[in-house]
């Protein structure tokens, strides 16, 4: 199924018990852009994201990834779909040779050369065991399994958490030129909002309930104000 | 595909099969060891004479370890798996959660049956030196409800482990705790001969219980 909309996100509300997380809330992603989702904690952020993985169900509404119903789409349309979860989750029993060696059966377009160029930079080796890494090695290398994977759409909830400033930066570069090259579409939040200048195209600024602003970031960010500065007045200090 | 569920099992576990076959090795041959010894103590005639008489089948040290060793296996391989909710990795797989976590558990299940098998050729075939046939297949049948609590145990434990919300957990640990106690009922030898079918029927049924949880945490219920 062929869509302009990689992401279509239609009229949601959500409720955790009787706490109303969000109501009629909407938004699309078209094919090719990068889409930042900013918010204060509790927001809804991570909600959303789980909705769109299939994770939870809305309480109402509905979302659709590449033209399909999160609910009923087939389960091999997955392979286009990159999901990077909060934290870089992976198995740290694992090392860098045996997760790649798991994952590849599972994606058609699996690329080895694009996961192993990434683990080079790294200079670790085939043997290491994630448990044994640090927190950015180990999100190198949940970005090399994406990569490796070449996903039309990648979802990534809170890329930055626990990074240093330094892979920070590397794992946006490699982000932005990646997707770059392939056209890709990217729905992904972060708290570090400078990363999100870098690299997104548009922005959502969401607060308790609502969104607040919906454009593409060049319209947040001028000569006097940054992103941040934005954010904090739309969204107020504390 | 499946192929690589299988290798991300053993992975997991493979340090837990490795325990888990020195325990039942060891305590099998410990078992055959006090076998021996009884008999070159008290002579042939006189052990079977108090297995036969006495219905007693030297067997009994056996008793709680294929449920210790199945219940050990589910939480070795579901809580990492739970933690930090780490099951949305399979879940996001592009392959239905119903073959990824079938195969999961299908690899679990084998590995049991196959190393419950192992320790029950080996008592039977050593057995079958010192020990008349009739004796050798009354020592299976007692130990044969046994095997299948480690199984339903399993089955039970992975089921609770996998549900994600505590409250119905507890529900859970309520319901299949009396299902494994129907293994042990009675420790007269080979009592469960006629009743083992129903054992198997019960391990079919609870081996579904895990899909159910699975479902509920798709559908949200964290």
């Amino acid at each position: 199924m062929i869509s302009d909309s990689m992401i279509e996100y239609d009229h949601v509300t959500h409720y955790y018990g009787k706490r109303l997380i969000y109501e009629d809330l909407s938004f699309s992603v078209p094919r090719g852009r990068i889409l930042g989702l900013l918010g204060k904690n509790g927001t809804g952020k991570t909600t959303t994201i789980n909705i769109l993985s299939g994770f939870i169900q809305p309480y109402a509404g509905s979302c659709r990834l590449l033209g399909y119903d999160t609910r009923t789409m087939p389960a091999k349309e997955r392979a286009r779909i990159g999901l990077l979860l909060e934290g870089h989750v992976q198995y740290p029993f694992m090392t860098i040779a045996q997760i790649e060696r798991f994952y590849a059966p599972f994606f058609p377009r699996w690329n080895k050369e694009a996961y192993y160029e990434l683990m080079r930079l790294l200079k670790v080796k085939d043997y290491q065991l994630l448990s044994q890494m640090s927190n950015g090695q180990r999100s190198q290398v949940a970005l090399g399994l994406l990569m490796a994977q070449d996903p039309e759409l990648l979802i990534l909830d809170d890329f930055s958490l626990g990074l240093d400033p330094g892979y920070r930066r590397l794992f946006v570069e490699y982000l932005r030129d990646f997707c770059k090259r392939g056209e890709k579409t990217v729905f992904l939040t972060s708290h570090i909002i400078q990363d999100l200048e870098r690299l997104v195209d548009d922005c959502i600024i969401m607060d308790y309930g609502k969104i607040l602003k919906q454009c593409p970031v060049g319209e947040l960010i001028t000569p006097e104000k940054t992103l941040e500065d934005t954010f904090i007045d739309l969204t107020g200090k504390y | 595909m499946i192929r690589a569920i299988f290798y991300k099992e053993w992975l997991k576990l493979r340090l837990f099969w490795g325990l888990a076959l020195l325990v039942n090795a060891g305590l099998t041959t410990y078992l055959l060891l006090s076998l021996r010894s009884t008999l070159l103590s008290s002579g042939i005639v006189e052990t079977w004479a108090t297995m036969i008489g006495r219905d007693v089948m030297m067997v009994n040290q056996l008793m709680y370890l294929p449920l210790v060793t199945g219940v050990v296996l589910a939480l070795c391989q579901w809580l990492p798996e739970m933690q930090i909710k780490r099951i949305r990795l399979t879940l996001h797989l592009p392959l239905d959660y119903t073959a990824s976590i079938g195969m999961m558990l299908l690899s679990s299940l084998c590995g049991l049956t196959l190393l419950f098998a192992l320790d029950a050729t080996v008592l039977a075939l050593v057995e079958q030196a010192w020990l008349p046939r009739e004796l050798v297949w009354r020592t299976f049948l007692t130990c044969l409800p046994w095997y299948l609590a480690g199984l339903i145990g399993y089955s039970v434990v992975s089921w609770c482990v996998l549900e994600p919300q505590w409250k119905f957990r507890c529900l859970d640990i309520a319901v299949g705790a009396p299902l494994v106690a129907l293994c042990f009922l009675s420790n007269q030898p080979a009592c469960y001969s006629t009743m083992w079918p129903w054992l198997l029927i019960i391990l079919i049924a609870v081996t579904a219980l895990p899909f159910y949880s699975i479902y509920r945490f798709k559908l949200g219920k964290q």
